[in-house]
């Protein structure tokens, strides 16, 4: 007997519950009407599970035919999965891409670490000049002022103009005249002069080791407000003239300077700075 | 090989021999999750292990044809199957428990089920395996897909009367089959 397809699909539509109330009462008053129709009905429910369990097992056999993950997994596999079991939903196993990218950002991390800060250069100038140290007290200084003991008290109190005045008379032959040109220099620099600063200290390390004077200014704190007023000239016009002017001043300060007094270590902080 | 999700079910919903295998291939990515899952559900014998997931691999692949598995944002293709492969294994475990508890049913929901003996399915069953590929071919298509014959007869290139004939044939072979003489 050939079953109309349409009845067909009716029983089809019927056994997964896919009808509607009217249709199903139309398909169990057709199956009253004609019980041949019933043994129709129950192959289409057998055939429904039947394919089902057909088509799963084909699909098994395409499933098992396709090669499994290799028995011996990478260290990088059995490491993850142990890590992964710990863990629900389990992560996927990273990627070399990633695992490249973590190694650079680490070595980066590390060589960022290991790198030395360079200061930045507002902090550390800052707290970069010294202030001269008056030489009264190691000269052994009598009673009687000499125009550099004004000069120095003019300074401390911050009148630098009064300073320059006190020592403009005093001249070149007079035994502290190294002091005259160090505070000069000190003046200059504080009242932003740093031309005349640089000029001034230049004069100072020219005569220093001519002068047989015994208690002469700290040449190192000379060397450095030099190396400052250069700085402070490079700053306000940051050609490449006054750069090498100012690198060359450093190094040089460098070659003789003690290399464990604070001069030093300013000087080298400095030249970092401006190396980058 | 690439295999985004989207990729995997591009492949599965492409019914052809080759794309399966490659669906497969891509699911194998699915190995390592589920096998983690299973084995913190105490599943020790790794060959028990990778049939579960054989199994659960099929079925996705019968739901995703089905249309029973819509990818979203939140769906991902891995999880899914190992859901599919952690319930198969607390199914097979409770069983083996004697244990009976109602699991959902994953088989298709059917009205008067009860009324199919269960010698009867085992024969139709028997009797379908013997059938010419090309006869179960059109049977599981029209029985378990749902798909309508002129899709099917557009899929194989033959007329809509030649898709009819053939699962009348395909029938009639069945019933053949399944009469009481017939060995």
């Amino acid at each position: 007997m050939s079953t109309d397809l349409d009845i067909l699909l009716q029983l089809r539509r019927y056994a997964k519950g896919e009808l509607s109330e009217a249709e199903r009462q139309a398909v169990e008053a057709l199956l009253q009407e004609q019980p041949e129709l019933r043994q129709e009905l129950t192959l289409t429910q057998s055939l429904i599970r039947a394919t089902e369990d057909l088509e799963l097992q084909r699909l098994l056999k395409v499933v098992e035919a396709v090669p499994s993950r290799p028995e011996k997994p990478s260290p990088l596999t059995v490491v993850w999965d142990w890590v992964a079991t710990m863990l629900y939903p389990r992560p996927a196993l990273p990627t070399l891409a990633t695992v490249t990218t973590l190694l650079l950002v680490l070595v980066a991390a590390i060589w960022w670490m290991r790198t030395p800060a360079v200061e930045p250069y507002p902090e550390f100038i800052a707290n970069a000049y010294i202030e001269p140290v008056n030489t009264r007290n190691v000269r052994g200084a009598t009673t009687l002022e000499h125009p550099v003991d004004l000069a120095y008290r003019a300074f401390d109190m911050g009148k630098y103009d009064e300073t320059l005045l006190a020592l403009k008379n005093v001249p070149e032959a007079d035994s502290l005249y190294l002091d005259v040109l160090f505070l000069r220099g000190h003046a200059y620099y504080r009242s932003n002069r740093y031309d005349l600063a640089a000029q001034s200290f230049n004069r100072f390390l020219e005569l220093y080791p001519q002068s047989s004077y015994k208690k002469k200014p700290n040449p190192d704190n000379a060397n450095w407000t030099r190396i400052l007023a250069l700085d402070k000239l490079y700053r306000q016009d940051p050609s490449d003239r006054r750069k090498q002017a100012l690198l060359e001043a450093i190094r040089n300060f460098m070659e003789t300077a003690d290399q464990t007094d604070s001069y030093y270590k300013k000087a080298g902080t400095l030249l970092n700075i401006l190396e980058g | 090989m690439n295999c985004p999700d989207e990729t995997v079910i591009e492949l599965i919903l492409d019914t052809g021999r080759r794309t399966e295998y490659q669906a497969v291939k891509c699911l194998r990515k699915c190995e390592p999750q589920t096998f983690g899952v299973l084995i913190r559900m105490s599943l020790r014998d790794e060959n028990e292990r990778r049939s579960i997931f054989n199994l659960a691999l099929a079925e996705f692949i019968l739901q995703v044809r089905q249309g029973k598995f819509i990818l979203t944002g939140a769906a991902k293709i891995c999880t899914y199957v190992t859901e599919i492969a952690r319930r198969k294994w607390l199914e097979l475990s409770r069983k083996q428990k004697q244990d009976p508890v109602d699991l959902p049913d994953e088989v298709p929901v059917m009205p008067d089920t009860s009324e199919v003996d269960e010698a009867y399915q085992a024969r139709v069953y028997a009797a379908l395996k013997r059938l010419k590929p090309s006869d179960q071919e059109i049977l599981v298509a029209f029985y378990f897909f749902d798909i309508p014959l002129d899709e099917f007869a557009a899929r194989k290139k033959m007329s809509h009367e030649a898709a009819k004939k053939r699962i009348s044939r395909a029938r009639e072979r069945l019933k053949e089959i399944l009469k009481p003489n017939n060995p």
